[in-house]
């Protein structure tokens, strides 16, 4: 498998992919070849199926929301090598003094917040936040206890009194967690 | 117990019982009585009391020997008073009998009395750790018992030590173990715990043959024993760690991992411990390989089994819990039985008893957490405390009585070789471990933190019990290694347990921040795992979220269904941190400043209630409405004429009406099984009902102040009397006729009643003081709407 995807990753579009993420070409080659063994068709590109297909996903209860994020950016139903590893690169651990693209503490909670965003309005309303709640939690509490739960929390974290969430308002309710090194992965090189 | 004047009569007074006492009976009816009563009734105890002398005597094991000491004792004492029959001891001193528990709790007393001493005195206790002060007060008793010649009981045998002393505090540490925390850093722990363990036990134990072989110790040093005494000595001890670390606030990370090594490394040492001994009894000469391949396995077998056997234990004691519901009370009994059993089956087939304790206490925490009432829980969590620090103080002291004795032997070369040795063994390891370390983790651990890891290697109890242990018939440097031991104890804990806290100041050490997570926190820390989960699935990456999910994804669906009682979803902690911050923002809003402004929103309800519901009173009682009752407060005119209606008297109804303690639902018998869960809200109860009457004392104060300047009224007001709607209206236009506040409410109280033809009958309440009031408002709602569910 190295071989292949060795063979098919040249040179320059190594360096435009370090150029545009920050990962080294060793982490770049490991990771293609993770891509090329997702894409079950052998078309450079990945489907919404093709992510699905890893059994762990299917059951994490955010599974669709993940692999959702990866289709963000290319606007259409295939995600590319580029995409994929752009996505990627927000899980680089922070370096102090290191190529940072990318994975900054805003990035990451851009990331997190999108999670929550169904309709993409750059606002966490009560339905969306009690439809994530639903997804996590599960079908065991009532309707009602998390209902309460989601406005008990959108109260907490809202500001500007518009029973939503936005990006400013959630960084605020984050500020005490450790972002960058929770939302970080070591990357094998 | 029977009481009999003689033999005989015991003899005939015969009954099933278990133990008798027999006065005045001569020796040959009593040895007579006693075959009669082992042989005939299997008495187990029997006393001859016979005023000069008294004795008990276990018949059923040692038959004979008491036999003998009968004719003995009785031979001096052969002073038969027959008149001396109803003469019966008022007052008899019998000491040894309660003399190992008494002394026991003496201990406990003092050991906890020193304690209060040193935080009374915080001056030294801002400088020393607590350790260090009760080593100091151990010492000190223990020349006074020294000079005094009491020192006939050893306090501290590696028995009580191990049996009764440590595992408390290793229950309380497993128990609270921040597991998530725990298992993040695994990896990093069991790498000091284990390699860094057996790295400083080889290196200590061969440096020190090394120098015993130049003759600079100028005794003989085999080297089993050195690597015997190196394995107790090298290891990290989890009271000594906690004593310290819970003092000085380092970063979590930090924590977890100094202290993580100190537990796990109990397996490493006990192992090690028990391999050296058995093979300095064995002989050098008579070790084969096997042998040594066998301790290796044994490790395995230690460390395994004891954890394994903790598992267990841990998940049977949840399983158990799930049907406590009905006994209540001995819900905690439970947890502190089951997790000592634990304990001691693993030492029973000599596994580390440690091991298992820790991680009895990591399993059931969360699943017992989801069974036991909340009341449980607290004693839980008290009653561990508690015993974990009593035990750590006595322990503490243990170790500075038994510094006073006669045995030591001290050789100063080897002290101080070893004290150096161990302080730089522990340095050079944590430096290449940490080096190890660090290619795997995320979070590189620093210079600071490998100081203070390599500072923080404190050595204690579990070391001097183990030396203790040691056979002086096989190792005849016993006393020498007790001597080395305690120095070492007393260099860690001493010097740097006092200069760890100043140097973690000027290190500027990550502290560790305590805060309650808020619901937009848990939950979307909740999501960033999920995310980091799903990422690494992403990648085909098998790191820590990707495992902690699948164990989260395997309790939820088929462990917590079967050991959680009511079982309710997947996610608890964000279930747990609701209720809890429901409860706090319930507390908050009754306990703030009425001056708030979404407490005088609540105020103005609660008045508006009152309010309204004494106008539909009074207009059910049929008075006169256009006589112009103004039933709110702060329209009322200032009314000096009124004042005098005795403020003491509207504060004595206050109190008892609003203060009425919540009524009791005893139960009409007295039940020892059950605690009715009705009790514990009598509290809550009251401080709402302390918090109600403040809060209409200060009101009460503000209308007054507001009638003084009646035209110029507040808006919030203004929008107030409007939303009492235009039932009011017409009273406001008739001031003058209109009774205070207190009037309208305790209509009785009034002396003059010309505006009313007949008595006024009023509910003896105030109306809003009834619960469906309370419950109409928005503010105590979720207070009990939490309280009922």
């Amino acid at each position: 498998m190295g071989n292949r995807s060795s063979l098919l990753l040249r040179e320059e579009e190594i360096a435009q992919i370090e150029e545009a993420t920050g990962f080294t070409p060793n982490q770049i080659e490991r990771l293609y070849s993770r891509f090329t063994s997702l894409d079950r068709g052998d078309c450079g590109t990945l489907s919404r199926e093709d992510f699905l297909r890893i059994p762990e996903l299917a059951i994490n209860p955010l599974g669709d929301r993940i692999v959702n994020a990866f289709f963000e950016e290319s606007n259409s139903d295939r995600v590319n090598f580029l995409q994929f590893m752009q996505v990627l690169a927000r899980f680089r651990p922070i370096k102090k003094n290191g190529m940072n693209i990318l994975n900054s503490r805003e990035e990451k909670l851009r990331f997190a917040f999108k999670m929550y965003d169904l309709d993409n309005d750059d606002l966490i309303s009560k339905e969306e936040l009690l439809a994530i709640l639903q997804m996590m939690v599960g079908a065991n509490i009532s309707e009602e206890q998390l209902s309460s739960i989601a406005e008990r929390t959108l109260s907490e974290a809202d500001e500007d009194g518009d029973n939503m969430i936005n990006f400013e308002e959630f960084c605020k309710a984050l500020e005490r967690t450790d972002v960058e090194q929770k939302m970080s992965i070591r990357f094998l090189s | 117990m029977i009481y009999a004047a003689s033999a005989s009569e015991f003899l005939t007074i015969c009954a099933r019982r278990s133990s008798c006492t027999i006065f005045n009976a001569n020796v040959e009816e009593k040895i007579h009585s006693i075959e009669f009563a082992s042989d005939v009734y299997h008495y187990k105890n029997i006393t001859f009391f016979n005023n000069d002398y008294d004795y008990e005597t276990d018949i059923y094991r040692q038959k004979n020997v008491q036999k003998k000491d009968i004719i003995l004792n009785s031979s001096n004492n052969m002073k038969p008073k027959t008149e001396n029959l109803a003469e019966y001891n008022i007052f008899s001193i019998e000491f040894h009998r309660v003399e190992t528990p008494f002394i026991i709790g003496i201990w406990i007393f003092s050991a906890s009395v020193a304690k209060i001493g040193f935080h009374m005195t915080p001056r030294l206790s801002k400088i020393f750790p607590e350790s260090c002060l009760l080593i100091v007060v151990g010492v000190i008793v223990g020349l006074i018992l020294f000079k005094t010649n009491n020192l006939h009981m050893s306090p501290m045998t590696p028995d009580t030590f191990f049996l009764y002393m440590l595992p408390p505090i290793i229950l309380d540490a497993g128990y609270f173990m921040p597991n998530r925390l725990f298992f993040d850093h695994l990896g990093t722990i069991l790498l000091f715990a284990v390699v860094g363990t057996i790295f400083n036990t080889m290196s200590i134990g061969l440096t020190l043959w090394i120098f015993g072989k130049t003759g600079l110790f100028q005794c003989e040093t085999p080297i089993l024993d050195m690597l015997l005494f190196a394995a107790l000595i090298s290891a990290v001890d989890p009271v000594a760690v906690l004593a310290v670390f819970e003092e000085i606030h380092v970063n979590e990370i930090l924590y977890i991992v100094v202290f993580g090594e100190s537990l796990l490394n109990d397996a490493v040492t006990v192992v090690l411990y028990h391999m050296f001994e058995s093979y300095s009894e064995m002989g050098s000469q008579r070790i084969a390989y096997s042998d040594i391949l066998s301790g290796v396995l044994s490790f395995i077998v230690v460390a395994i089994g004891g954890a394994v056997i903790g598992i267990m234990w841990g998940f049977t004691t949840s399983f158990v819990t799930r049907f406590t519901y009905q006994v209540r009370v001995i819900e905690p009994s439970f947890i502190f039985v089951m997790a000592y059993l634990a304990y001691l089956t693993a030492e029973v087939f000599h596994m580390s008893g440690i091991l298992a304790i820790t991680f009895c206490g990591i399993t059931m925490k969360n699943y017992v957490e989801a069974n036991i009432s909340f009341k449980s829980h607290t004693t839980v969590k008290y009653t561990m405390k508690m015993l974990s620090s009593s035990s750590e103080t006595i322990i503490f002291m243990f170790l500075g009585v038994a510094t006073v004795n006669n045995n030591h032997n001290w050789n100063t070369r080897f002290i101080l070789m070893t004290v150096f040795l161990c302080s730089i063994y522990r340095i050079i390891g944590v430096i290449v471990l940490t080096g190890i370390a660090n290619q795997f983790r995320l979070h590189k651990l620093n210079k600071v933190d490998k100081f203070v890891m390599s500072y923080g290697g404190l050595r204690g109890a579990v070391a001097f019990a183990l030396v203790l242990l040691i056979d002086p018939n096989h190792v005849p440097l016993q006393p020498m290694f007790v001597t080395t031991t305690i120095t070492v104890i007393y260099f860690t804990v001493f010097i740097q347990g006092i200069t760890i806290k100043p140097l973690v100041k000027i290190l500027n050490v990550k502290r560790a921040e305590k805060r309650k997570p808020t619901m937009n926190e848990r939950i979307h820390e909740r999501i960033i795992d999920h995310i980091m989960a799903g990422i690494e699935d992403i990648l085909g990456k098998h790191g820590n979220y990707h495992v902690r999910d699948k164990f989260k994804h395997f309790d939820n669906s088929y462990i917590r269904p079967y050991i959680v009682r009511n079982y309710c979803g997947a996610e608890p902690k964000i279930l747990e941190t609701y209720s809890k911050l429901t409860i706090r923002d319930a507390m908050d809003l009754i306990r703030r400043n009425a001056s708030n402004a979404a407490f005088s929103n609540g105020i103005d309800e609660v008045n508006f209630h009152r309010s309204s519901s004494n106008y539909e009173k009074l207009n059910a009682s049929g008075l006169d409405t256009q006589s112009g009752w103004n039933i709110d407060f702060q329209e009322l005119d200032y009314n000096p004429s009124k004042k005098d209606m005795g403020e003491a008297k509207i504060h004595h109804l206050l109190t008892e009406e609003l203060c009425k303690p919540h009524k009791r639902h005893r139960r009409l018998s007295y039940s020892r099984h059950a605690v009715d869960d009705k009790d514990l809200n009598t509290q809550v109860n009251f401080k709402i009902h302390m918090n109600m009457r403040r809060i209409l004392g200060e009101h009460k104060h503000r209308s007054r102040r507001s009638k003084k300047s009646s035209k110029e009224m507040k808006p919030n007001r203004v929008s107030f009397s409007k939303s009492l709607g235009t039932d009011l209206s017409k009273s406001e236009t008739m001031k003058e006729v209109t009774p205070t506040a207190t009037e309208s409410v305790l209509p009785w109280k009034r002396e003059d009643t010309i505006y009313f033809n007949k008595p006024l009958k009023v509910n003896e309440f105030p109306l809003w003081c009834s619960a469906k009031d309370y419950l109409e408002n928005d503010l105590l709602k979720i207070f009990f709407f939490h309280n009922a569910g």
